[in-house]
């Protein structure tokens, strides 16, 4: 390969032992001749040097995706509310979430398979397990976590008090066992009121913009929390 | 991908993605927003890499649709070629030129284009990197060079 000058490209590729040996030795000769081949170098090194690595990928929030107007479902009835917030304090607990079946707040049994979504808030810096009805403020984080006897696909949708809805977790697979954290949390918006955070577990991938939590496909089973948001 | 894989990466190229995004963007807080959703975005939609390319040559491509995307505003994307343009005084006044058209045009394109115009008249990338970044052949990135090149000058006709 004959360089002519390098590329921003070709130094990210350099510095990521991507190129071949004679590439390589190529570049880094003709860099030594040229200056403004060089600089670009130096520069590559420098800040590979100086980069921290402060804060971890897995603490990034999640930019929500821009809201899309939530047209397609009616308005959430009362009463779904209560079974939301006894759904949400058994996830809450998680007293004896791997033993199965157990009986749901509405009176209905959770069969065997049926997965679970519970949450951590981060307020200020400190970190709490999320109750029924949990009040938070605009800027705190939710952090959740799943707890499901399979491998299961897993979405988190949120119904905000204008009725837009966020994807909250895109459609991920997660693994079987007891409040598997998420390692993706999200920033909430400054959208006041009460929130539905609704978990969905799917036998296989689905796509989370279409799919109707009061009316999962087969194969799929919901969980919900409530978040009541308040101003800071 | 799991998390550590993530954690891996980040300390392995978050580095580029950083200085890749200030260059695009000369913000430091734009950019490290930047490096967040490129890491997010791999860690979410793993798929999109699927190993078509080497991991560098991906991240460097998904950085500058990152950036474009925080670009939206027209008068920004000129900025950016303008910042590009300047201080190069070796380039040859024809060179210099389409520079300026492709400043010109950048804030009407489309992502991919505008992505196009980037890697040729911004980062000055050959015709065999920016096939690897796009995943095509050599020659049709001639023929999207073409067409650009055609677009810019229909534009200043």
């Amino acid at each position: 390969m004959i360089w002519i000058h390098l590329s921003e490209l070709a130094v990210d590729r350099l510095l990521a032992g991507e190129l071949a040996a004679g590439d390589e030795a190529a570049m880094r000769d003709h860099a030594a001749d040229c200056a403004r081949c060089g600089a670009l170098l130096d520069d590559a090194l420098a800040v590979q040097r100086t980069f921290v690595p402060d804060e971890s990928p897995l603490r990034f929030v999640t930019p929500l995706p821009a809201p899309r107007p939530f047209a397609d479902r009616p308005p959430r009835r009362a009463s779904t509310f209560g079974v939301i917030a006894a759904v949400a304090a058994l996830a809450a607990g998680l007293a004896v979430a791997l033993t199965w079946p157990h009986a749901n707040a509405d009176g209905s049994v959770r069969t065997k398979g049926a997965a679970i979504v519970g949450f951590f808030v981060e307020h200020d810096g400190q970190i709490r397990r999320g109750a029924p009805h949990e009040t938070v403020m605009p800027g705190d984080r939710v952090e959740l976590f799943t707890t499901a006897l399979e491998p299961v696909w897993f979405a988190a949708i949120s119904d905000d008090a204008r009725g837009l809805r966020n994807v909250y977790v895109a459609p991920r697979r997660v693994e079987p066992g007891r409040e598997q954290l998420l390692p993706v949390a999200t920033e909430l918006d400054d959208t006041l009121g009460t929130e539905v955070v609704t978990g969905v577990f799917c036998e296989s991938a689905f796509d989370a913009g279409t799919i109707d939590p009061d009316a999962p496909p087969h194969g799929c089973s919901v969980d919900h929390f409530t978040l009541v948001k308040v101003s800071r | 991908m799991t998390g550590s894989e993530l954690e891996q990466l980040y300390r392995d190229h978050g580095h580029a993605v950083l200085r890749r995004a200030k260059r695009l963007l000369r913000d430091d807080d734009d950019a490290r927003d930047i490096v967040q959703d490129v890491f997010l975005d791999v860690f979410r939609h793993p798929e999109r890499f699927a190993a078509r390319s080497s991991i560098a040559t991906y991240l460097y491509s998904a950085t500058t649709h990152a950036c474009l995307n925080r670009l939206r505003d027209g008068r920004n994307r000129t900025r950016l070629v303008a910042i590009e343009t300047a201080g190069r005084s070796h380039q040859s006044p024809a060179r210099g030129e389409t520079r300026a058209f492709a400043c010109e045009l950048l804030a009407g394109l489309p992502a991919d284009e505008a992505a196009l115009a980037v890697y040729l008249y911004c980062d000055e990338l050959t015709h065999e990197e920016v096939a690897g970044l796009l995943g095509c052949s050599r020659r049709h990135v001639g023929d999207l060079a073409s067409q650009l090149r055609r677009r810019i000058m229909e534009r200043v006709a």
